[in-house]
């Protein structure tokens, strides 16, 4: 082939390359693309905006799971369980320790239970992981009074309050002075 | 109060700024999207369904993208990808239909002679770059379209001006041999 033909075969191809290549897109295909975008990005959004509470709740739970058990719970000391053991039975623990079973007890330590009665093995529920409240001696005494004296619907607080060792309330009671006027009509 | 003020301040900012850049990327390459499709499906429907997904993927990759600069050549990397994988699936399905359809009646002739002459042309010069290598048709269908001079083919396709020119050389040469 000649130079020249060359150069017109170039340029028809050139040229028809152009021609086809130059199509434009129809005048909906914007507007067609805007739509595909808006509707593939709303639930995205709405994905991340919800990603917020889910993780939290996702958290929240994996905490609870992770909660060291009743097992892992520290032992309480065993003066303190001797103390609670000798006032109301049953009365002045917490939960959990009323439903500990008597393998948890401090050695030397006697059973709340009546002999006879036999211990269910603690439901592993939300109660039994609670974490025991552990009461001074002085107040685990005065609890069992008034929990004595409520029984026996005596409670008497002069008794109460010069066993306590404190000072009579009704001494610090002052009664500011009353000045009586009489009614005067505007009118 | 003030730091989630904050953050969604600045959220709402990160979303219009998106929306800002992806309304540039449409003025400015939409139609090369749909273009690129176009030489590869030939079918302007089909090249709008691709162009259009295309630029849906664009839009997602705006969110992650660091440098805007290059979200062009990667929409034009992921635009003829998509249209070559989209013509492959047609042709696997034109295949299955005819194997399963009647022979196809062969089109009449044509009614203008010149015209004919054209079509031929036009279908023998598509046949031809359909059978160039991939690196070769790239360039010359992105140097055919018309305003992409051998620097923006470059640009567009992150290569070396040398290898553009002369990978544009060897199909064009390559082209010259199979219409002469």
């Amino acid at each position: 082939m000649t130079p020249a033909k060359d150069d017109e075969l170039s340029a028809r191809i050139d040229a028809e390359l152009r021609r086809a290549l130059t199509a434009t897109p129809s005048p909906e295909f914007l507007p067609r693309v805007r739509a595909r975008v808006a509707k593939s990005a709303t639930p995205r959004l709405g994905l991340i905006w919800w990603l917020v509470p889910a993780a939290a709740v996702g958290a929240g739970a994996l905490a609870l799971a992770l909660r060291p058990g009743e097992r892992a719970a520290v032992q309480p000391p065993a003066a303190t369980q001797a103390v609670a053991s000798s006032v109301a039975p049953g009365a002045l623990q917490a939960p959990s320790a009323r439903k500990a079973p008597a393998t948890r007890q401090a050695p030397g330590t006697r059973s709340h239970a009546a002999p006879g009665t036999r211990h269910r093995a603690p439901a592993r529920t939300l109660a039994a992981r609670e974490p025991e409240v552990l009461l001074p001696r002085d107040e685990a005494i005065a609890f069992e009074r008034l929990v004595t004296r409520l029984a026996h619907w005596r409670i008497d607080a002069d008794a109460w309050v010069s066993d306590a060792g404190l000072a009579d309330p009704r001494a610090r009671i002052t009664i500011a002075p009353i000045d009586i006027r009489p009614l005067t009509l505007d009118r | 109060m003030a730091a989630e003020y904050a953050e969604h301040a600045e959220n709402v900012e990160g979303f219009q700024a998106v929306e800002r850049e992806f309304e540039r990327l449409l003025a400015d390459s939409s139609t090369l999207a749909f273009r690129i499709a176009y030489s590869v499906l030939r079918r302007r429907e089909d090249a709008e369904d691709v162009a259009q997904e295309a630029l849906a993927r664009a839009y997602r990759k705006l969110r992650s993208l660091r440098d805007a600069d290059r979200l062009r050549p990667w929409l034009v990397r992921i635009c003829w990808r998509m249209a070559l994988d989209h013509r492959r699936a047609a042709r696997r399905r034109e295949r299955r239909e005819q194997a399963a359809a009647e022979p196809a009646v062969s089109p009449g002739p044509p009614t203008v002679e010149e015209v004919a002459a054209e079509n031929q042309f036009r279908a023998r010069l598509f046949a031809a770059i359909d059978a160039l290598p991939e690196k070769h048709r790239i360039v010359i269908v992105l140097a055919g379209i018309e305003g992409y001079d051998i620097g923006e083919v470059a640009a567009l396709l992150e290569l070396p001006e040398g290898t553009v020119k002369s990978r544009l050389h060897a199909a064009r040469r390559r082209l010259m041999e199979d219409l002469r």
